[in-house]
């Protein structure tokens, strides 16, 4: 399973990790950051008309990140796939995982507005 | 004369705060508070209180998330979450979940092609934002690390050619991201 880089403008200046379609997207109205669900994790981007976000998706194995992780969570994943999309575009990336709970690891180089992240599964 | 008395709605039973000259009782202590702070302090209560009279039309039993505070500014934010989550969910009750907000006024052109926003059209999205607030909201702050508002698209880019950017906080903006998502993907 390889690493995949993807960079991205999310419109909503936020991006979904997900292990299915039409999950509820978690959203807190008094505080910023990485939100998360057994669903669905809600990553926070970079203002789409200042730049891009540069992400890398892969296997635990496969990521080098010494730090600890901004967000560690167990995600379903009923398809056992993870979809990364946002609210116009259905598929940036699809990864196939071998469980159906899949720890998902997120690290992010601002808390609010990242222009770096990283998605680590299993 | 005695403590101005207002009372947080998550709580209805207990006032949680009070102000007297220049004093503000939180959580049962006393801490000093400035006039500026006072007249924050009543812009945010009173708009949370009209997004709370709102809700409470549609939906008599809604509660917000409770919020807890220290401070006199901690109370500020606490009223101002209230009032964002109130005013979308009173949203979301009545308007389409992408259209133009309630504290709509003025707009940028969007530009005709998918191009990002100059730093011209960007400052005209700010000063709009921060003259009417976030278009959904109403805040006057954007909550975004470099203090820009962020351009809203109307129509949405998803569903439409857009012809207006108007401004949007960060919460209005992740918010609206997800309820769109959710009826799509
Ligand atoms: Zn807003």
């Amino acid at each position: 399973m390889s690493v995949q880089h993807m960079s991205i403008a999310p419109e909503y200046v936020s991006f979904y990790v997900a292990g299915r379609r039409n999950v509820d997207i978690p959203v807190h109205m008094n505080r910023q950051g990485i939100f998360v669900s057994e669903d669905c994790v809600n990553i926070p981007a970079y203002y789409w008309s200042d730049g891009d976000t540069h992400v890398t998706l892969g296997p635990y194995s496969e990521i080098a990140e010494a730090r600890k992780p901004d967000s560690d969570t167990i995600l379903n994943t009923p398809n056992q796939e993870l979809i990364l999309f946002d609210a116009n575009e259905p598929q940036y990336a699809v990864a196939h995982v071998p469980s159906t709970k899949t720890r998902i690891r997120v690290w992010v180089d601002h808390p609010i507005e990242p222009s770096n992240v990283v998605i680590a599964w299993g | 004369m005695g403590w101005r008395r207002c009372r947080k709605p998550t709580n209805p039973r207990q006032s949680s705060w009070t102000t007297w000259w220049g004093q503000a009782r939180i959580l049962g202590r006393g801490q000093a508070i400035t006039p500026a702070q006072e007249a924050r302090l009543a812009v945010s209560t009173s708009r949370m209180q009209e997004a709370l009279r709102a809700v409470h039309r549609r939906e008599p039993n809604w509660k917000p998330t409770p919020q807890a505070c220290e401070t006199v500014d901690g109370l500020i934010r606490a009223n101002e979450a209230i009032a964002r989550e109130a005013t979308l969910r009173a949203l979301q009750r009545r308007l389409t979940r992408t259209g133009v907000g309630p504290y709509a006024k003025e707009w940028v052109a969007a530009p005709a092609t998918n191009r990002r926003l100059n730093r011209t059209e960007q400052a005209e999205v700010d000063r709009i934002g921060r003259t009417y607030g976030c278009h959904w909201c109403g805040i006057k702050t954007p909550g975004t690390p470099r203090d820009h508002f962020i351009g809203d698209h109307q129509v949405p880019r998803s569903i439409g050619k857009p012809s207006r950017i108007y401004p949007h906080c960060w919460w209005c903006k992740i918010s609206q991201g997800g309820l769109l998502s959710k009826g799509r993907y």
